[in-house]
């Protein structure tokens, strides 16, 4: 099933703010904390500050300035989802190669494996480990990446269906090229654009995720701040300091807005159809399913 | 036809059971793997009393035993007693629980298809609305239910008073959490039908059927919706996931009394008899709507029947 859409592509203003806020976003975040500490206000003060000249943002429920905690716990989130969609993009894309070029029976049987494991309640096998294994960053993107290939690994094997009856595969192949060969000479390099597009549509899904699982106090342990603690603290301060939800959860669904569109954006370029996004699929904290991707 | 659904279900069933089993055996090796035990944390009690306590529970045995036994006892349809409420079977305790996640959960799809369903139509059949209505749509998925139940609490409850900010008991309870949990539901749904009923709107007998002068909407109703349809019913799977796992959070900050809200406390207590009911459970709920959607599924495109049936 692929729709297509009339494209549009080249920088339009929305375009170039998508870029913006993507990309200005991610520097900000990675290296915003370095140029503004967040320290205590400390003193006598009153704790959680509303926005104003000293603090952009305002201040946190201890004091700390809220822009500062904000881009502390955007670096989080981003570098768990990051790692998280990376690994999820090596595991899915070898497993689907594989169960792509392998025999009819062992395709059946590899893909049956992944149906019964989307079949599986996986946040809730999620919440379970980090809740059971106490918080680390390690295991949360471990255990996010481990949610994400699945449906990774349902568009690399289409991919390469689609792709296994070209001629030029044919003609490398009878020219002696070992399995291996043909896929990095010639899947991976065509591999990459669906991918890339799924992708950059998945990077937003763990991100949220991510949100969610430190939002119940099961991510990164303080002092360590993500975008679901401040989340979290903000809903705790929701009567005397509105303005730490607002910023945190203003932020990152802005953040999550401008990635699924710079990925639908980017689907359109690459000529990648697709009913819809995976965030669309998803949604708040959802479990990824098998959308197909077409290239 | 009797015969043909007989058999997709004999055939969903078969595929339900290698589910079943690896939810229930992965849960139990994730539980059980994890460090602490159920009454490690509380006060320091005697060893030998701990011990005692254990041994109550059948904790003292080798893990492969303990599996067994868990089996056993689900067979009988048993999950043991709770840990935490050691005066109530563990099988009772999510049966109470079940009842508001479900009703709670039945509310937010509504939620969602009513807005998904009407906000789609509406910008399939308008495209000057499309613009916008698929902006609203993506910022209404695109906010977290974390953070938009607080909202929700804080404009509704708080400032205006009109509903209740949290607890449960009467239909005004139940406003808040499905609109927090239906919201970013039915604002995928708007984006997802929209594409659909757009594609289906150009199909042949669209076309035709507006020529014969029928209005946009005896459109939809009579040809584009239904052509949409097996669409819709493929859609409802990961929309279903969505509600179960939006539930956990949403139970949580609405302060629901269901199965979403003791299942995080559950697994920090390490009361294994309900964390793993509750993912069966789950698991089940999950596997029935995938069954019911096929069954739909069948039903509205026969080749796909044909196809299942080879």
């Amino acid at each position: 099933m692929s729709l297509s859409r009339a494209g549009s592509s080249g920088i339009t203003p929305l375009n170039a703010l998508l870029l913006i806020i993507v990309i200005g976003g991610a520097v900000a975040a990675v290296f915003g904390p370095q140029l503004l500490p967040s320290q205590l206000a400390g003193g006598i003060e009153p704790l959680a500050l509303p926005p104003g000249a000293g603090h952009l943002l305002g201040t946190d429920s201890l004091g700390r300035d809220m822009l500062a905690r904000l881009l502390e716990g955007m670096r989080t989130t981003l570098f768990v989802g990051l790692a998280a969609t990376l690994l999820a993009l090596v595991i899915g894309t070898l497993y689907g190669a594989a169960a792509g070029l392998a025999g009819p029976r062992a395709d059946e049987t590899m893909m049956r494996g992944v149906d019964v494991a989307l079949a599986l309640p996986f946040m809730l096998l999620v919440i379970l480990l980090v809740s059971l294994f106490g918080r680390s960053m390690l295991l949360l993107f471990v255990a996010l990446g481990l949610v994400a290939w699945l449906p990774l690994a349902r568009v690399a094997r289409a991919g390469v269906h689609n792709l296994r009856e070209e001629p030029y595969l044919e003609a490398a192949r009878m020219m002696g090229g070992s399995r291996v060969y043909v896929l990095r000479a010639h899947l991976f390099p065509q591999l990459g654009a669906p991918l890339a597009v799924y992708a950059t549509w998945m990077l937003p899904v763990v991100m949220m995720q991510e949100a969610f699982l430190s939002f119940l106090g099961l991510g990164v342990a303080p002092p360590r701040a993500s975008w679901g603690t401040l989340i979290a603290d903000g809903v705790a301060r929701i009567e005397t300091a509105p303005w730490i939800l607002l910023s945190a959860g203003g932020s990152l669904a802005l953040w999550l807005i401008a990635l699924h569109l710079a990925g639908e954006r980017l689907a359109r370029q690459l000529n990648v159809h697709r009913t819809t996004g995976a965030l669309e699929r998803t949604t708040a904290a959802g479990e990824p399913d098998g959308g197909e991707v077409t290239a | 036809m009797a015969a043909a659904t007989v058999k997709l279900l004999r055939r969903r069933l078969l595929a339900a059971l290698p589910t079943l089993f690896a939810v229930i055996t992965i849960t139990f090796i994730i539980v059980r793997a994890a460090p602490g035990g159920p009454f490690r944390d509380e006060k320091a009690v005697p060893e030998a009393v701990r011990a005692n306590i254990e041994a109550r529970y059948g904790l003292d045995e080798p893990l492969a035993v303990q599996y067994v036994k868990f089996w056993r006892n689900l067979l009988t349809g048993s999950l043991g007693p709770s840990f935490q409420h050691p005066e109530r079977s563990a099988l009772g305790v999510l049966v109470g629980g079940a009842v508001p996640s479900l009703i709670l959960g039945v509310a937010a799809a509504l939620v969602a298809l009513l807005l998904g369903l009407g906000g789609g139509t509406l910008a399939a059949l308008r495209p000057r609305t499309s613009p916008p209505v698929s902006a609203v749509a993506l910022i209404a998925l695109a906010i977290p239910v974390f953070v938009l139940g607080p909202l929700l609490i804080r404009l509704f409850a708080l400032e205006l008073g009109w509903l209740p900010a949290a607890l449960w008991g009467s239909p005004r309870h139940l406003v808040l959490p499905a609109l927090t949990l239906g919201l970013p539901v039915g604002g995928a749904l708007v984006r997802f039908w929209r594409t659909v009923l757009t594609e289906s709107l150009d199909a042949p007998e669209c076309i035709a059927a507006r020529a014969r002068g029928l209005s946009d909407l005896e459109v939809v109703r009579l040809h584009a919706a239904p052509r949409s349809l097996p669409l819709l019913l493929n859609y409802m799977a990961p929309m279903v996931a969505a509600l179960v796992t939006g539930s956990v959070v949403v139970e949580k900050i609405f302060a629901v009394p269901g199965m979403g809200r003791y299942f995080v406390d559950s697994a920090l207590a390490r009361d294994y008899p309900i964390v793993i009911g509750a993912t069966l459970i789950y698991a089940v709920a999950l596997l029935v709507v995938h069954t019911m959607a096929d069954l739909a599924h069948a039903r509205l495109d026969p080749r796909l029947h044909r196809e299942h049936n080879r």
